[in-house]
C-alpha cells in the first residue's frame, strides 16, 4: 500500500508543479520547479514502468499449506462458461 | 343407538380395528398429492426434521418434512410462507392422528431460488452485510491481484486477457476452486480465505462466468458472503451475467457485472494513473519550452546580447581568416611594427625639443578638442563633448562631464 500512497503523493506534487509553472513566474522558479517537476515524473515513470505480468496459481499440499507455481494460460482458450 | 345396533346385527370395531381401516384407506387413496396452504407454527428440529402445518381459513394439516426431502431444499421455510407440498398422508395409531409425509415444497407465486435468495439477502441485510459505509475502496496501485474462480473457466481467461491488454503492470496469484456442484460453496470460501491472509495481495477478484440460477446458486450462500465480509482487502465480485445479482454480489466491496469487468475495474485505476502522468509529463516539457522561448524572445528584445553575439561571430570569423593569413602578414606586420617604432621614437623626440613635455612631467596636462585646437577656456567646450588630455606620458580619452565657471 505505501507504493501506493508514494505514488499518488508524487502525482499530486507534479500536478501542483506544472500548474505553478503554467503561471506568470520568474524565470530561476521556473527551472527549479521543472527540475523538481522530471524529478517526480522520472520516480512515476519508474513506478509505471515494472517488470512484465506475472501469473501464478496457488496449489494445496497434503499437508493444508499452499505454494505458488507459475500459471500456464495456454489450455484456457478452449474454455467452457464456468 | 344400542337399539339400532341390535336391528342391524353389526359387530363394533376395535379401535385399533377401525383406524387400521382409516390408515388403509386414507394411504392408499391419499397416496401422492399435492396441497396448497399457507404455513403456520414451522420448526426445525435438531433432528433436522421440520415440523409445520398448512392452514387455509378453515382448516388445518399437520406435516413434516423429514431430513432426507429438505435438504435439497433451498428456501427456508418462514411462517406465511404460500406452498404447494407433495407427499403422501400418513396416519398415526397411537394417537390417531393423521399428518402429510411432504417429500417436496414449491412456494407460490415466487421460484424457490427467487425466495431462498431473498431469505438470505433479508437475513444478511438485518446483519448489514450490504451496509454502504462497510464497502472499501479498491486499490487504485495493486501490485497483486488475486483471483478466485476456476481454473479452467472462461471467467479466468476473460480476466487475464483483460489485464493483458489494460495493465500489464500488475502481477495475478490465482486461487482455484469448484465454482458449482457439491463442494463448490466451502471451495470457493476457503479460496477467498487463503488470498486474505496472504501478505501482498491489494484486491480479490471473485468470478464466475454466466449460467443459470442453479448454476450460479454457490454464490448466493451464506458461507461465501461470510468470506467475503472477512477478506482483509476489498474484493471485486463479478459473477454471471450483467443481468444476474448474486448475494456475493450484494456483499462485495464492489460488484462488476461480468468477469471481464471486473478486470476492467482493477486495472482502470492504473490505467487512469499513467494517462495522467503522460498528461503531466509532456505539459511539464512543453510549458518550460514555452517559457524558455519566451524569455529568449524577451532577451533579444530587451538586451544587446544579439548583437554581441553576432559580435563574437565576427570576431572570430575574422580570426579564422587572419589565422591563414598571418604567415604572410607576419613578416610584413614585423616591418610595420619596426616602422611605428621608429616614427613614435622620432616624434617623442620632436616633441621633447618643443618643450611642453617638460611642463607635463610636472603634472600638467594639455586639453585638446577633437580637431586638435588646445582648450584654455571653459567657453570652449560643451557638457557631453570629448577631449583629449596629454599627459607626460600617453593620453587620455576624456568627456566633459559639467562646466563650471569658477574653480
Amino acid at each position: 500500500m505505501t507504493k501506493t500512497i508514494d505514488f499518488e503523493t508524487s502525482l499530486k506534487e507534479l500536478e501542483q508543479v506544472v500548474s505553478e509553472l503554467d503561471g506568470e513566474i520568474k524565470l530561476e522558479r521556473a527551472l527549479s520547479l521543472f527540475e523538481r517537476g522530471m524529478e517526480l515524473s522520472t520516480q512515476l515513470e519508474s513506478f509505471l514502468k515494472v517488470a512484465e505480468q506475472k501469473v501464478e496459481i496457488l496449489r494445496r499440499q497434503a499437508d493444508g499449506t499452499y505454494t505458488t507455481e507459475l500459471f500456464d494460460d495456454k489450455n484456457l482458450e478452449a474454455a467452457g462458461d464456468q | 343407538m344400542f337399539a339400532t345396533r341390535a336391528v342391524t346385527g353389526m359387530q363394533p370395531y376395535t379401535v385399533s380395528q377401525l383406524t387400521v381401516l382409516i390408515k388403509d384407506v386414507l394411504e392408499q387413496r391419499f397416496d401422492n398429492i399435492y396441497v396448497v396452504g399457507e404455513v403456520s407454527n414451522a420448526k426445525v428440529y435438531p433432528s433436522g426434521h421440520w415440523y409445520f402445518s398448512l392452514k387455509d381459513q378453515e382448516a388445518t394439516l399437520p406435516c413434516v418434512c423429514f431430513k432426507n426431502a429438505n435438504s435439497s431444499i433451498k428456501f427456508k421455510l418462514e411462517d406465511g410462507l404460500m406452498i404447494v407440498a407433495r407427499g403422501k398422508l400418513s396416519v398415526y395409531p397411537p394417537r390417531g392422528s393423521y399428518q402429510m409425509i411432504v417429500t417436496g415444497l414449491e412456494p407460490v407465486g415466487i421460484g424457490e431460488w427467487q425466495l431462498a435468495f431473498n431469505q438470505l439477502a433479508e437475513k444478511l441485510e438485518r446483519e448489514g452485510f450490504f451496509a454502504p459505509e462497510r464497502k472499501r475502496a479498491i486499490p487504485i496501485f495493486p501490485r497483486r491481484i488475486g483471483v478466485v474462480t476456476s481454473p479452467v473457466g472462461a471467467a479466468l481467461r476473460d480476466i487475464l486477457h483483460t489485464l493483458k491488454r489494460r495493465n500489464r503492470s500488475v502481477n495475478v496469484i490465482i486461487s482455484p476452486c469448484k465454482v458449482q456442484g457439491e463442494g463448490s460453496v466451502e471451495e470457493i470460501a476457503r479460496a477467498i480465505a487463503v488470498l486474505s491472509d496472504m501478505e501482498d495481495v491489494d484486491v480479490i477478484i471473485v468470478a464466475r462466468g454466466g449460467g443459470s440460477i442453479e448454476d450460479l446458486w454457490s454464490f448466493n450462500t451464506e458461507l461465501v458472503a461470510r468470506a467475503v465480509l472477512s477478506s482483509s482487502v476489498p474484493v471485486i465480485s463479478g459473477v454471471g451475467h450483467e443481468t444476474d445479482v448474486t448475494i456475493c454480489d450484494l456483499v462485495a466491496d464492489m460488484r462488476a457485472p461480468t468477469p471481464t469487468a471486473a478486470a476492467e475495474l482493477v486495472a482502470k485505476g492504473t490505467v487512469e494513473l499513467m494517462d495522467k502522468w503522460g498528461l503531466l509529463d509532456r505539459r511539464l516539457n512543453s510549458l518550460m519550452t514555452e517559457k524558455l522561448a519566451l524569455v529568449r524572445r524577451q532577451v533579444e528584445r530587451l538586451s544587446p546580447l544579439n548583437s554581441l553575439i553576432r559580435y563574437a561571430e565576427r570576431l572570430k570569423h575574422l580570426k579564422e581568416r587572419v589565422v591563414s593569413r598571418r604567415q604572410t602578414l607576419n613578416s610584413r606586420l614585423d616591418m610595420q611594427f619596426a616602422a611605428a617604432q621608429h616614427m613614435l621614437k622620432t616624434s617623442r623626440e620632436k616633441l621633447a625639443a618643443l618643450g611642453p613635455l617638460n611642463v607635463l612631467s610636472r603634472g600638467f596636462s594639455v586639453l585638446r578638442k577633437a580637431d586638435k585646437s588646445v582648450v584654455r577656456s571653459f567657453s570652449e567646450v560643451k557638457p557631453g563633448e570629448q577631449l583629449e588630455a596629454l599627459l607626460h606620458e600617453g593620453k587620455l580619452k576624456i568627456t566633459i562631464e559639467s562646466i563650471d565657471e569658477k574653480w
